[in-house]
């Protein structure tokens, strides 16, 4: 019987099925690492857990961010404009301005 | 007006869903943290907006990978420590000490799972030995059965 890899707990599992600190796809990770640059060459198996933990930490700090916002305008639903004030009001995110506002123009047109 | 027909171009460029983390897995993420703040009531998140985290997130893998910590190192392979030097880089430092932790844990989570797997071989291994070998034809019964036809 094939014995699960290291990293295989991570697509079968929910919450109670984490085997590791990490939940998103780590062969995606590494795909959207190698497209992001040439010099990208090799990745250790270390490098892609830390960056799927990361990718987890910054989606919790923007959701925190965007959902200060939302109880701001007194509503109970996030909606992406909660978002998109969030990445404008914080200096740290200021690599997503452009997504931001890309996404905002294609609503205009 | 070509500006703009070059906006629409860049705004139009959709990445297929095989490039993209995993909506599933982003919105389990998004609402976890929302039940953690907001415990009296529950939280809705649209589906658009979910949209904005996963492209977020893909961007900032994009931000993280292209620092040039291994430029500067001379080599071209990423390991941890060169993530943890760029998260530095990229002003998100409170990010290293939390991933430290969880990186240690999931380290020692494997070292575990290794030796139990070396154990669980060892004891095949074991168990593999003590059973007698099995000859060709059954030599073994052929020899009772002479004992029997010379009683």
């Amino acid at each position: 019987m094939k014995r699960p890899g290291t990293y295989s707990g991570i697509l079968s599992g929910g919450i109670s099925g984490r085997t590791g600190p990490h939940l998103l796809p780590l062969a995606r990770i590494k795909k959207i690492m190698k497209k992001s640059s040439d010099d990208v060459k090799m990745i250790t198996g270390e490098a892609p857990i830390v960056f799927s933990k990361a990718c987890e930490l910054f989606i919790e700090e923007i959701t925190k961010r965007a959902w200060n916002i939302t109880l701001q305008g007194k509503r109970r639903t996030l909606c992406k404009e909660d978002v998109a004030s969030a990445v404008i009001t914080t200096d740290i995110f200021d690599f997503l301005v452009n997504l931001v506002s890309d996404s905002a123009k294609s609503e205009e047109s | 007006m070509s500006e703009k027909e070059k906006d629409v171009v860049v705004t139009e460029k959709v990445v297929s869903e095989a490039d993209e983390l995993p909506k599933t897995i982003v919105r389990r993420v998004v609402k976890d943290k929302l039940s953690q703040l907001s415990k009296d009531s529950e939280v809705n998140v649209l589906r658009e907006s979910l949209q904005g985290f996963c492209e977020s997130a893909r961007i900032f893998i994009h931000f993280l990978s292209a620092t040039d910590v291994c430029k500067e190192s001379k080599r071209q392979i990423i390991n941890a420590e060169d993530v943890f030097k760029a998260l530095e880089e990229i002003e998100f430092a409170e990010f290293v000490a939390p991933l430290r932790t969880s990186l240690e844990e999931f380290r020692r989570k494997n070292a575990k799972r290794k030796s139990e797997s070396l154990k669980a071989k060892e004891m095949n291994k074991k168990g593999k030995m003590k059973e007698p070998p099995v000859t060709n034809g059954g030599g073994s019964e052929e020899e009772d059965e002479d004992e029997s036809s010379e009683e």
